[in-house]
C-alpha cells in the first residue's frame, strides 16, 4: 500500500520554471499514467519521484515518508526507461542481477531470485545472452526483470513502449497490465500515446505545459473532459471546436450563433456562457437538423479512410472540421450539408477554456 | 560481369603495390639488420653472404667496427697487460700461447650476427624493459585520466567544461620541444625525479589533450540512462564508473592507445634529456650505439628492428580491438 504524493511540487532549471506547484495524489496499487504533449513536464515529474531530479520547492512523499532528500535508492522505486538502458556489455542474467548485487544480497540468493523472476518473464532461455542479441520486445522485458527483481513498492514506466513497433506495443502493454494486476503494486507510467493511457490506466493524469489539467479515470475523461485542451488533447482525431457569437435560449431548446454567420439549432439548453462548442466526430451525422451549411460556405480537403470508417475533413468559415461517417458515405458538394450533433455528447466551454456543466444545462 | 572481374583484380592489385610500398622500409630494415657496417654503402635487397673470421684481422679494427670490448677479450682469453691493437688475430694465438679456436669462438658471434649481439650484450633487455614499464604505465594511467576527465565533462552542460577542455587543447598546440627546458627544471628540481622513469611517464600522462578529446566524446554517446539506472538500481557514482562505464570504454582506449602507444614507445628526445645512459628507454638506448669516430651501423639498425618487434606483436594480438576503433561510430553497435 503506497501512494505517492506531491504537495505543490514546483520545478526550477535556473530561472525558467517548468512544473509549476503540482499537487498530485497518486492511488495506490493502481496504475496512473501520466499524459501530455512533448514537453509539459511529465518526464520532468517522473524523474522528480525516481530522485534523479531535484524538487526545487514543494513537497514529495512516497508511503508515509517525505523523500524530497532521498537518494533514489532510499525511495523504493523502480524505472524502466525509454531505451531500456540495459547495461550493454552484461549478459540478461546480470542485468537483472544488478539491483541485487548491489544491495549485497548472497549469491545463491540472486541465482534464484534471479530464475524466479526470468520465469514469470519467459526469459528463461535468454539469460546468457547480451542485450544486442535480443529483440526489442525481450529487452523490454529484461528491464522490467531488472525492476521487479527489487521487489520496488513503485514502478516508474518512462515512456517505455515508444521504441516498439505497433504489435509488439499491443502485446506489452496487455503484459504490463497483467504484471500490474499480479504484482499489485503502485505504477506510474509516462506516455504521450493517449491509445496506452486510455487502454492500461486506472488513473490518468493530464499534464499541460507544467500544470495538472484533469485527473480521474480514462472514460471520465474523455466523456467529461475539464477544459478546452483536455477536450481537444483525448480522443483521435481530436474534438471540433465551433467559436461561438452569441447564444439564444429559447424555451424548448436554443440557437447558437457561430462566427462566420452559421447558425446551429438545438433541442436542449444551452450554457448561456458558452464560448466555444466542441463535438466529437463520431457524434457528427450526416444529414442532421442541427446544423445546414450551404455549398458556398464548405469545401472537403480530404478523407482518410480506415476500412470500416472514413474520417472527412472539410473547411467551414470558422476553421476545420472533422465527421466520422461509414465506409463508402460521401459528403455532398452540391446540395446544403446538413449536420446532426449528438446532443448528449456536446461540451460547452467557456472564455477561459474551462468546461461548463452541459449535462444538466 | 567480365569488366566488373578486371576491375577486381586492378583494385586488387594497386592495393597490394601501396601495401607493398608502405612495408617496403620495413623490409630494408630488416635486410639492414643483418648487413655488415662494412658493406653499408651498398644498397642490400637480401642479406649479404657474411665472410668467416679472417685470423688475419687485427685486434683494433675488429673493436672499432664490431664493438668487440677489448678488455673483456683480454680478460676472457686469460691475456695480462698491454694489448697491442694492431696485433692479428693469429699473432695474438702465437705470442700468448692460446688456441686460435678459441679465439674463433670468442669472436665469431661478434662477426656473424654483429648487430643483434652487439644489442643484447650491451643492454637491451634492461631498455626494452623501462621503455615496456613507460610505455605501459603511461597508456594506461593516461586512459584512466582521460576516462575520468571524459566522465566529468561529457556533454559540456556547464559552461566552465568547455573552459577545461578548451585548456588541454591548448597544451596541444605547444611544440614539446619549446617546453622541454621549463619541464626539465620542474622534474629535476621541484620533483627531484631525475634519471627517472617515473619523469616519463608524468610527462607522457601531463594534460592528456587526446585522452581527453577520445573518452569525452566517446563517453558523451553513453546513454544518460545508464548512470541513472545504476542510480535506481542502488549504486553509487563508483559503481557506475567501475562496473558500467569503465567495461564500455574497450573501444576509445583502442583508439587513444593505438595512437599513442607509438609515441610512447618511440619517445627520443625526453629519455635523452631527462634520463642517464644506465636508464635509458630503447629508442635513446639505440640512439646511444652511435659512437663519435665509428658507428656500428649494424647494431643501430638491429636494435631499431628489435625495438619495433615488441611494439608489433601487440598491434598483432590487439588487431581485432583496433579495427573495431577504426569502425567506431561507422555502425550502430
Amino acid at each position: 500500500m503506497t501512494q505517492v504524493t506531491l504537495t505543490n511540487a514546483v520545478k526550477r532549471y535556473g530561472t525558467v520554471e517548468v512544473l509549476h506547484g503540482i499537487d498530485l495524489e497518486i492511488e495506490a496499487n493502481k496504475l496512473t499514467v501520466l499524459l501530455g504533449p512533448s514537453g509539459c513536464g511529465k518526464s520532468t515529474l517522473l524523474r522528480m519521484i525516481a530522485g534523479l531530479e531535484d524538487i526545487s520547492d514543494g513537497e514529495l512523499q512516497i508511503g508515509d515518508r517525505i523523500v524530497n532528500e532521498a537518494d533514489p535508492s532510499e525511495r523504493g522505486c523502480a524505472m524502466v526507461f525509454q531505451n531500456y538502458a540495459l547495461y550493454p556489455h552484461q549478459t540478461v542474467f546480470k542485468n537483472m542481477a544488478f539491483p541485487l548485487k548491489m544491495k549485497g544480497t548472497p549469491k545463491s540468493e540472486i541465482e534464484t531470485k534471479v530464475r524466479e523472476t526470468a520465469r514469470v518473464l519467459e526469459l528463461e532461455p535468454l539469460l546468457d545472452r547480451l542485450p544486442r542479441d535480443l529483440s526489442g520486445g525481450q529487452r523490454q522485458r529484461v528491464a522490467m526483470g531488472r525492476a521487479m527483481i527489487r521487489n520496488p513498492k513503485v514502478f516508474l514506466f518512462d515512456e517505455p513502449l515508444s521504441n516498439l513497433d505497433a504489435e509488439l506495443r499491443v502485446k506489452m502493454r496487455l503484459e504490463i497490465a497483467r504484471l500490474q494486476k499480479e504484482l499489485g503494486a503502485t505504477m506510474i507510467f509516462v506516455t504521450h500515446d493517449q491509445v496506452e493511457a486510455m487502454t492500461l490506466a486506472d488513473n490518468v493524469v493530464i499534464l499541460n505545459s507544467g500544470y495538472v489539467q484533469q485527473v480521474g479515470a480514462p472514460l471520465d475523461i474523455y466523456n467529461h473532459p475539464a477544459n478546452r485542451f483536455v477536450a481537444g488533447f483525448i480522443g483521435s482525431p481530436s474534438m471540433n471546436f465551433l467559436p461561438v457569437e452569441k447564444v439564444e435560449n429559447t424555451a424548448n431548446g436554443a440557437f447558437v450563433h457561430l462566427q462566420g454567420g452559421l447558425k446551429a439549432t438545438f433541442d436542449r439548453q444551452v450554457p448561456q456562457d458558452t464560448r466555444t462548442l466542441g463535438v466529437r466526430p463520431e457524434h457528427v451525422t450526416v444529414g442532421g437538423a442541427t446544423l445546414s451549411i450551404p455549398p458556398a460556405d464548405f469545401t472537403e480537403l480530404g478523407a482518410e479512410h480506415l476500412g470500416d470508417r472514413a474520417y472527412h475533413h472539410i473547411t467551414l468559415p470558422f476553421g476545420d472540421f472533422t465527421i466520422l461517417q461509414a465506409e463508402g458515405e460521401k459528403i455532398p458538394s452540391t446540395d446544403a450539408l446538413a449536420l446532426g450533433f449528438a446532443e448528449a455528447r456536446l461540451h460547452f466551454f467557456d472564455e477561459d477554456g474551462l468546461a461548463l456543466t452541459g449535462k444538466d444545462t | 560481369m567480365r569488366k566488373s572481374t578486371r576491375k577486381k583484380y586492378l583494385l586488387i592489385a594497386v592495393l597490394s603495390a601501396y601495401c607493398l610500398l608502405t612495408l617496403m622500409p620495413f623490409y630494408i630494415l630488416a635486410v639492414r639488420a643483418f648487413t655488415p657496417t662494412i658493406e653499408s654503402t651498398e644498397l642490400h635487397l637480401w642479406i649479404p653472404e657474411r665472410r668467416d673470421l679472417s685470423m688475419n684481422a687485427r685486434i683494433g679494427d675488429l673493436s672499432t667496427i664490431y664493438n668487440v670490448d677489448a678488455r673483456a677479450f683480454r680478460r676472457e682469453m686469460g691475456i695480462k697487460g698491454y694489448l697491442n691493437p694492431q696485433l692479428k688475430l693469429s699473432q695474438i694465438a702465437e705470442k700468448y700461447e692460446i688456441e686460435p679456436e678459441s679465439i674463433r669462438t670468442y669472436l665469431e658471434p661478434f662477426v656473424q650476427y654483429n648487430g643483434i649481439y652487439t644489442i643484447v650484450n650491451n643492454g637491451f633487455v634492461r631498455s626494452l624493459i623501462a621503455t615496456i614499464v613507460v610505455t605501459g604505465a603511461s597508456v594506461l594511467v593516461g586512459a584512466l585520466l582521460g576516462i575520468m576527465t571524459g566522465s566529468a565533462l561529457a556533454g559540456f552542460r556547464r559552461r566552465w567544461h568547455m573552459f577545461v577542455y578548451n585548456t588541454y587543447l591548448l597544451n596541444m598546440i605547444i611544440p614539446p620541444m619549446m617546453v622541454i627546458l621549463p619541464q626539465y627544471i620542474i622534474i629535476t628540481r621541484y620533483l627531484g625525479l631525475e634519471n627517472s622513469l617515473l619523469s616519463l611517464v608524468l610527462l607522457h600522462i601531463k594534460g592528456g589533450a587526446l585522452s581527453t578529446m577520445v573518452f569525452t566524446s566517446y563517453i558523451a554517446t553513453v546513454p544518460r540512462e545508464l548512470k541513472e539506472s545504476v542510480y535506481m538500481d542502488g549504486g553509487k557514482h563508483y559503481h557506475y564508473f567501475l562496473y558500467i562505464l569503465l567495461p564500455l570504454m574497450g573501444t576509445p582506449f583502442a583508439v587513444f592507445a593505438s595512437i599513442t602507444m607509438p609515441w610512447f614507445w618511440n619517445d627520443l628526445l625526453h629519455a635523452l634529456v631527462l634520463l642517464r645512459p644506465d636508464n635509458y628507454t630503447l629508442p635513446a638506448f639505440v640512439a646511444s650505439i652511435g659512437g663519435t669516430f665509428t658507428t656500428n651501423f649494424e647494431a643501430i639498425f638491429s636494435g631499431v628492428l628489435l625495438s619495433l618487434l615488441p611494439i608489433l606483436v601487440v598491434y598483432l594480438v590487439f588487431q581485432k580491438l583496433f579495427i573495431r576503433s577504426a569502425m567506431a561510430g561507422a555502425v550502430k553497435g
